[in-house]
């Protein structure tokens, strides 16, 4: 290779190289500007069209804002693809910009490469580097060291103690150990110290309900203690919705539930929820006026949009309950809150959002301070006992087997008294004042609707497709009976004495000996049941889903002594008080004199 | 010299078991196949992710259709937005911010949904719409000639559902092919 | 007559409250008049088995021609053209999943956890290097590995760094590779993919922070050789103290050294060790070499202390450690989730004294892991110490096996070499 023919092969080189480099910076900029750009131009959020959007729904017929809306966003996706065609693109560019320039540069540099001079010659004492090097590994390590312990120090511990937390979330069972234990050796932070006091002085035990006053008045769904019973006398038997008769008054419910009434004293309760909002409502139960309506709104952990539940669940199908102060309700979206009976906010929390897929629909029941949820999803099945007080959870017991949609009743065994739900496969009975499981007893399938009945130390468990089980409670509790020729799918069953009343979704009516399960009478009615049948006055209350009451004797006998007709669709249980039964319909709620 | 030669062979014998038997542990509980990341869409919960989690700068995860499930519905919870005045393709009214999906009428009351994969970004919008309102049968998949299938894919990273797993390349696609169960 | 009638429709809502209940469908499978047939949900397949299996094809004959044409050929012109042809493949066409430098995390998840599986690809591409250097040395790094192709065809005026200086930041790879380890056995991340400065450029997308540090990286890499492969590698660690074992190496001259100290700048990483003749051993040596040796236990236990104080901040990294220390202060202050992991969990059912209990347990390996941490960096220090005072004998110029990458340029610079050629 001659020298010229050198010296024209370099000058190429050294063009192309310099055409390269300014090539790769302008394509980097024309990148950084387009990434840039990018940015901004998400159809993902884009704030104009989202205004424009908002706008259009106050005037819906506004053509000229619509044609709008649609330009703009078919500028801003045809902006965000094509930006993102020019990055593919620009990369590709540069990429080969980068390949020109780094074999041009190689060869222009090749031509410029000078021999190396060795002359002259950098004495390096061995031992001295060495040293450097130590001391370097020293110097380096040393700062790592300091700066670790300066930080030690400096940093307090902000770090939350799982283990404890973990322990107290999870104090269901260990309730009793840290009460005989009072010197917990636990190390405890700032975080923990108010837990682990509530936890301590929470092991004292509750008081006792008040029976008095929880059976002369209807605290929770199907009354007192939640087992279908009323103790009132002279009970309304003739009324007639259409016309008013005996009707002394009716209102309209703002929002729809599936929720039954709920009495103390002069105060009645109801909930009502739509996909947007869930309401409680207080009624002052002589005149029927609505005392205040107040949302459970902002709740923390409540979630944007309601989970999905059918039409026949709905998000408002638990009752609430009452302890005569406060009021308690829980929402289809897991939404608890608790109000004072002016209408004050005690407090509300949510419980996680169910999954279930019909929706949550068990009804809160009392327990002295304790608030019992039961709280099925279909990944975990809880019984929770919450404090009445300020919501927090004071015990949480997970079930063993499925998914349940009926409520707990409380039974009193002796002097205290247990919570006994239904779910499949067990019936099962926990301490209401730790959570502990007292007993279970496996005899039930399917998906089940129906809350226990009991009588005389009888409990009755059934569930439409399985059995009807009686249990007798005692220490270790066993099946007495069992029946499959009338079983209920909605309706819970209820028991008195000797009687017990199975209603069923076709419309049968069985009344069983409690004693041995045979049957004393069977009655079929044309339309079925949903709403649970109330022992009144010596007498059936069984309302069908067309809202006409049987009013049956409660007796060996089949006795029917009136059908008073509502005038509307129920699937609630009704509310009974001293002369009184009120009936949630399909949107009215009706006070019966 | 001799020793120093001892202790070499000596070292490199024990680096070579070493490494033999950290291969041998690992080939006994290997696999004969790949893995590639999928998406569980039973665990999914369309927090939206994926359209700007992935290392790609449109995302290997976009939604598919199992036309199976789908109800063929006019008001189409995953078409359309929930305030949706009219029933047309209108911008207004659409979920899709790239308006991916396509909506066909195929015979009175029905409607077929179909999806621009080029044009979806996988923001799990019409996902969230038909889990909420339809039969689920609108998902988000990775879609694995798109995906990199990266040591550590950087949306499983930032899953709030766990609902990233990796699955082996004969069964690339966790499709619902029936009902919850 | 009636009875069986209601029988029948019980059962038929029955039938429908079942399906219900497993499929929340809403809507049925509409019935078409038109003939029209759903069509089956079309997905595109992954690439399947067989280019994996073409990929450890290429990785051990990659391997193999590297080896050859370094250590018998001599041919600085393979390690490029080579290199080359490694990032175009493993870079650009396969786009740089899975490397032998990420493969460091899967290989300790699986030894770790024994649930984790392995695909063949990540244990050929985690070992084979590592067989490779010990009868080679690390020839994989002169160019089967696209990291190193990458930076080896960007080096353009190699400046040589004190000794000192690369000392201290070659502590960096071992930070690197015990903390790498240490996150992904306890499944919190894997850092090394996290902030793999490269794999951006294969793929034409990244983040901008990433994309800065590559080629931050490539510019540093023209005057600073293979900064990546020097103050980073974590696999670099371990093939560099395989390779200072190797069975076979290559050499800077083909037969004898002349000692013409030709080749003394030639080498951009500063791997080759000079002659020590006039060198003599130093006379309290000895005693700091027995001082130092006796002291490692001592260090390594500091290390191990002061690591394991830090277990906490550590498992932040992990994120159901940090949706539990978020819960835990939600329900402290009782507010509203505010992360989407925090509203996912909250939708899940899970309980949060599971939550807690699992990241305790997690907490728990953290302490224990940097415990071990500590402990092994303390080591690395004591043996850094050392190597630093240790006389090596040295009568030739010779690549240092732990640090020479391979990469052939010395080769040109050895006049008997010219003499051969």
């Amino acid at each position: 290779m001659t020298l010229e023919n050198k010296n024209i092969i370099k000058a190429i080189a050294k063009t192309i190289t310099i055409v390269s480099l300014a090539f790769i910076v302008i394509v980097s900029v024309i990148l950084i500007l387009n990434y840039i750009r990018l940015q901004s131009v998400s159809p993902e959020s884009n704030k104009v069209v989202e205004h424009l959007i908002i706008k259009l729904s106050e005037n819906s017929e506004d053509e000229q804002l619509k044609t709008q809306i649609r330009s703009l966003d078919l500028i801003t996706r045809k902006a965000f693809f094509s930006t993102h065609t020019q990055l593919k693109a620009g990369a590709l560019l540069l990429l080969s910009g980068v390949i020109i320039f780094l074999l041009s540069f190689k060869i222009f540099h090749s031509f410029s490469l000078k021999n190396n001079d060795h002359s002259k010659e950098i004495k390096t004492d061995y031992w001295l580097t060495k040293s450097k090097e130590r001391f370097w590994i020293f110097f380096i390590s040393g700062l790592f060291v300091c700066s670790a312990f300066l930080l030690m120090f400096l940093s307090g511990s902000a770090y939350t103690d799982f283990k404890t937390l973990a322990e107290i979330s999870n104090h269901t069972q260990k309730n009793q150990e840290i009460k005989k234990d009072s010197s917990i050796k636990i190390a405890t932070t700032d975080t923990i110290q108010p837990l682990i006091e509530d936890t301590i002085k929470e092991t004292a035990a509750l008081p006792l309900p008040d029976e008095n006053a929880i059976s002369s008045n209807w605290p929770n769904f199907r009354g007192p203690n939640g087992l279908g019973i009323s103790y009132h006398k002279n009970i309304p038997t003739d009324w007639d919705g259409k016309s008013g008769k005996n009707i002394l008054w009716k209102i309209a419910l703002p929002l729809h539930g599936y929720n039954s009434p709920v009495i103390w004293g002069d105060y009645l309760f109801v909930t009502g929820a739509n996909a947007n909002k869930r309401e409680v409502y207080c009624i002052n139960r002589h005149s029927g006026k609505l005392l205040w309506a107040k949302a459970a709104d902002n709740i923390p952990g409540s979630p944007a949009a309601a989970p999905k539940v059918t039409e026949d669940t709905g998000l408002a199908a638990s009752s609430v309950a009452t302890d005569g102060k406060q009021v308690y309700a829980i929402f289809g979206n897991g939404d608890i809150i608790c109000f004072d009976f002016k209408g004050t906010r005690i407090w509300a929390k949510n419980l996680g959002v169910p999954n279930n897929h019909y929706g949550h629909s068990s009804s809160l029941i009392l327990y002295s301070q304790r608030l019992i949820v039961q709280y099925d999803h279909n990944k975990a099945r809880n019984i929770i006992g919450l404090d009445t007080k300020d919501g927090e959870v004071r015990w949480n017991t997970t079930r063993p087997g499925k998914i349940s949609w009926s409520s707990p009743s409380m039974i009193k065994k002796g002097s205290s008294y247990q919570v006994v739900v239904n779910n499949e496969p067990f019936v099962a009975a926990y301490n209401p004042e730790n959570g502990k499981e007292l007993w279970k007893i496996e005899c039930l399938s399917g998906e089940i609707g129906p809350s226990p009945a009991y009588a005389n130390g009888i409990i009755f468990a059934v569930n439409e497709y399985a059995k009807l089980a009686a249990i007798q409670l005692e220490n270790s509790p066993k099946i007495l009976w069992e029946n499959n020729d009338f079983l209920s799918e909605v309706a819970s069953p209820v028991a008195m004495g000797e009687y017990l009343i199975v209603p069923t979704s076709s419309g049968e009516v069985a009344c069983y000996n409690t004693k041995d399960g045979t049957i004393f009478w069977q009655h079929e009615f044309d339309i079925g049941f949903y709403s649970s049948p109330i022992i009144a006055d010596g007498k059936i209350y069984l309302i069908n889903r067309d809202g006409v009451m049987h009013i049956m004797k409660l007796d060996k006998i089949f006795n029917l002594i009136s059908e008073p007709k509502l005038g509307e669709k129920t699937d609630c249980t009704p509310a009974f008080a001293k002369e009184r039964i009120y009936i949630r319909g399909q949107n009215n709620l009706y006070c019966i004199k | 010299m001799d020793r120093r030669k001892f202790l070499k062979t000596g070292f490199q014998a024990a680096a070579f078991i070493s490494i033999a038997s950290v291969g041998g542990y690992l080939a006994h509980q290997t696999l004969n196949d790949e893995l590639v990341w999928q998406i569980d869409p039973y665990k999914c919960t369309q927090c939206g992710r994926c359209a700007d989690s992935c290392v790609l700068s449109q995302s290997a995860v976009k939604c598919v259709h199992v036309y199976k499930m789908c109800g063929y519905c006019d008001l189409c919870g995953g078409y359309f937005v929930p305030q949706a005045k009219e029933l047309n393709t209108g911008a207004e009214n659409q979920l899709c911010p790239t308006k991916a999906l396509k909506r066909t009428f195929v015979e009175k009351p029905y409607y077929k949904y179909e999806i621009d994969e080029a044009l979806c970004i996988g923001c799990a919008k019409c996902v969230k719409g038909c889990e909420a309102f339809g039969n689920g049968s609108l998902h988000l998949q990775v879609v694995q000639s798109i995906c990199k299938n990266c040591n550590q894919c950087s949306i499983a990273k930032v899953c709030p559902s766990d609902a990233f797993v990796r699955v082996p390349t004969n069964k690339a696609y966790l499709l619902k092919s029936g009902w919850k169960g | 007559m009636i009875k069986a009638y209601k029988i029948a429709i019980s059962f038929l809502i029955f039938l429908l409250f079942s399906a219900l209940g497993f499929a929340q469908q809403r809507f049925p499978k509409p019935d078409f008049e038109s003939g029209y047939v759903p069509p089956e949900t079309q997905v595109p397949s992954a690439n399947g088995v067989w280019m994996e299996y073409l990929d450890v094809f290429i990785f051990i004959l990659l391997l193999s021609l590297f080896s050859y044409f370094i250590l018998k050929k001599r041919s600085r012109k393979f390690v490029i053209w080579g290199g080359v042809f490694s990032v175009v493949y493993f870079g650009f066409f396969r786009e740089g999943c899975v490397c032998s430098i990420g493969a460091i995390q899967n290989v300790a998840l699986a030894l770790y956890d024994s649930s984790f599986v392995l695909p063949l690809t990540v244990i050929v591409f985690f070992l084979l290097p590592l067989f490779f250097t010990l009868f080679f040395g690390r020839t994989f790094c002169a160019g089967v590995c696209m990291f190193g192709a990458l930076q080896e065809v960007v080096i353009y005026k190699p400046v040589k760094i004190s000794s000192w200086l690369q000392k201290a930041l070659g502590a960096i790879p071992y930070l690197y590779l015990t903390f790498a380890i240490l996150f992904a056995v306890t499944g919190a991340d894997f850092i090394i993919c996290k902030y793999d400065p490269f794999v951006g450029f294969f793929r034409f997308s990244t983040s901008p922070g990433m994309f800065a540090f590559g080629v931050g990286l490539l510019l540093l890499g023209m005057f600073v050789a293979r900064p990546y492969c020097r103050f980073i590698c974590p696999y670099g660690v371990l093939l560099s103290w395989v390779s200072q074992i190797s069975v076979k190496h290559l050499t800077i001259t083909p037969t004898d050294c002349i000692q013409c100290k030709l080749c003394e700048d030639a080498c951009p990483v500063d791997a080759i060790a000079k002659p020590s003749e006039n060198v003599k051993p130093e006379s309290k040596g000895t005693r700091r070499l027995i001082f130092i040796f006796v002291l490692i236990p001592v260090f390594m236990l500091l290390f191990g202390f002061i690591t394991s104080r830090f277990y906490e901040p550590l498992s932040m990294v992990h994120p159901q450690v940090r949706l539990a220390e978020e819960i835990a202060l939600e329900k402290k202050i009782n507010t509203k989730p505010a992360s989407v992991e925090a509203v996912a969990f909250n939708s899940s059912g899970m309980n949060s004294a599971e939550l807690f209990k699992l990241a305790n347990e997690i907490r728990i390996t953290f302490y224990r892991g940097s415990w071990i941490a500590g402990l092994f960096l303390g080591f690395i220090f004591g043996l850094a110490l050392l190597q630093s005072s240790r006389f090596k004998r040295n009568t030739i110029y010779t690549p240092d096996k732990g640090s020479c990458v391979g990469c052939a340029r010395c080769f040109r610079h050895c006049p008997v070499e010219r003499k051969e050629g």
